[in-house]
């Protein structure tokens, strides 16, 4: 694993933090905000993408919107057919679809407390965020049937679809529409697990909640 | 130490069969044709969802359509806030989208003509897959808003676990023409196993998995 080059994007905090921690072995990259990558900008993606070609590993983390995506369909383009791998960080908001979404409503409407520095100031927000997990999701569970089918499943991509985690992006927003939470450290001993069994069985998608009750925490 | 209650459908072959073995510590009881459940029809899912209030594992494994649905919505309705888990045995044929199966009819017809598969013709097993396909991504939709719900509002319980495997090497497959990887009946268990042994710590909710094994069919 030593030899790998890992570009992880939103490397400096959070889920994306910890993966470079994990590939500290590796010759690892980060591209975040605050060395200059700033990703919701087309140019800054764009030059993340034509600068990947020789990389074995993208940990796509950070959460920018509809590029998230973006750079997801355009890395598996120049990486298809090859042995490298593609982390998507993506969440169990993934797995809603516009009638589960309507039907929860009320629910995170009652239960959004917004505020000016929290991630999802409104409900449109939290609607948006939920409609990038949902594409990212749909992108990639199309593409992983497709290289199976036809390029024996490379490259591999996993989808990681965690319920809440303990990061700054929770305190900031979303805790109080979630029961349990993850840490940080159980949702890298589930990747940690699914990385070592992929040559057994390679999982693809993984969705996963916590145990730990956010209740009264945040 | 009290035993578990484990239902499994299906229980007789491949899956199933892996299944009882993996819990024959327990207190294990299958719902299978050869001891008289044949579980396509509604009056014995009732039967079966009535016969589950005291178990504390359901795996509903047994491919029988629409009623894989009425079992897991009928054991969940009476399971809800109790800690239990409900395993579903689904395929990452529900992540095959209506568009996605059009497509890919014209592409694998050809070799689904070449070669039969469980003693199918071409067009029965083309005919077969529409309706599996169809059958596994509505248990998909299904799982995944009540995984969302319980996990809202139920505190987790009961844990559902889905479980979507690509191709395995077991008597439903035949000679599966359309994978080029397989996944044989013990790579299956050592991920359900994986899963399982962290059920404490975190909560798995949705897996999808493809096997590394080359497909001897294609």
């Amino acid at each position: 694993m030593q030899n790998l080059k890992v570009a992880i994007t939103g490397h400096t905090r959070g889920i994306g933090a910890a993966f470079a921690t994990y590939f500290k072995d590796c010759e690892v990259h980060g591209f975040s905000k605050s060395n200059g990558w700033d990703l919701f900008r087309e140019e800054s993606l764009k030059a993340l993408i034509h600068n990947i070609k020789d990389f074995d590993v993208l940990i796509n983390s950070a959460p920018i919107g509809i590029n998230q995506l973006k750079l997801f369909d355009s890395v598996f383009e120049l990486w298809e057919g090859k042995d490298k791998s593609i982390i998507n960080i993506s969440s169990i908001g993934g797995d809603m679809d516009a009638k589960i979404i309507k039907d929860f409503q009320d629910y995170y409407v009652e239960k959004l407390d917004g505020g000016e520095n929290a991630h999802f100031p409104s409900v449109l927000d939290l609607e948006h965020y939920i409609t990038n997990k949902v594409n990212l999701d749909k992108s990639s569970s199309s593409k992983v049937l497709d290289t199976n089918l036809r390029q024996k499943g490379l490259p591999y991509i996993l989808n990681l679809k965690s319920g809440a985690v303990d990061t700054e992006f929770l305190h900031a927003g979303p805790s109080n529409l979630m029961k349990h939470y993850l840490t940080v450290d159980e949702f890298m001993k589930v990747f940690d697990t699914v990385w070592k069994l992929k040559d057994t069985a390679r999982i693809t998608s993984i969705t996963f909640l916590g145990n730990n009750e956010v209740n009264g925490l945040w | 130490m009290v035993k578990l209650k484990v239902g499994i459908t299906g229980h007789t072959q491949g899956l199933g069969a892996a299944f009882a073995e993996y819990f024959k510590e327990e207190e294990v009881h299958g719902f299978s044709r050869r001891n008289g459940w044949d579980l396509y029809n509604e009056s014995s899912c009732n039967a079966l969802i009535q016969n589950m209030e005291n178990f504390d594992i359901f795996i509903n494994n047994a491919p029988v359509g629409k009623y894989q649905e009425c079992l897991f919505e009928g054991v969940l309705s009476n399971w809800l806030g109790q800690d239990k888990t409900i395993i579903n045995v689904s395929s990452i044929a529900a992540d095959i989208t209506p568009g996605m199966m059009t497509v890919w009819e014209e592409h694998l017809r050809p070799e689904a003509e070449d070669k039969v598969g469980a003693g199918r013709t071409g067009e029965e097993l083309i005919q077969y897959v529409r309706e599996y396909v169809k059958s596994k991504r509505r248990l998909d939709k299904l799982t995944n808003v009540r995984t969302l719900e319980v996990g809202l509002q139920h505190e987790n319980k009961p844990h559902i676990l889905n479980l979507k495997p690509a191709a395995t090497a077991t008597e439903l497959l035949g000679n599966n023409v359309f994978l080029n990887t397989l996944l044989d009946v013990e790579d299956f268990m050592s991920v359900f196993d994986t899963a399982w042994k962290m059920r404490d710590q975190v909560k798995l909710t949705n897996l999808t998995f493809i096997g590394t094994r080359p497909n001897p069919n294609k």
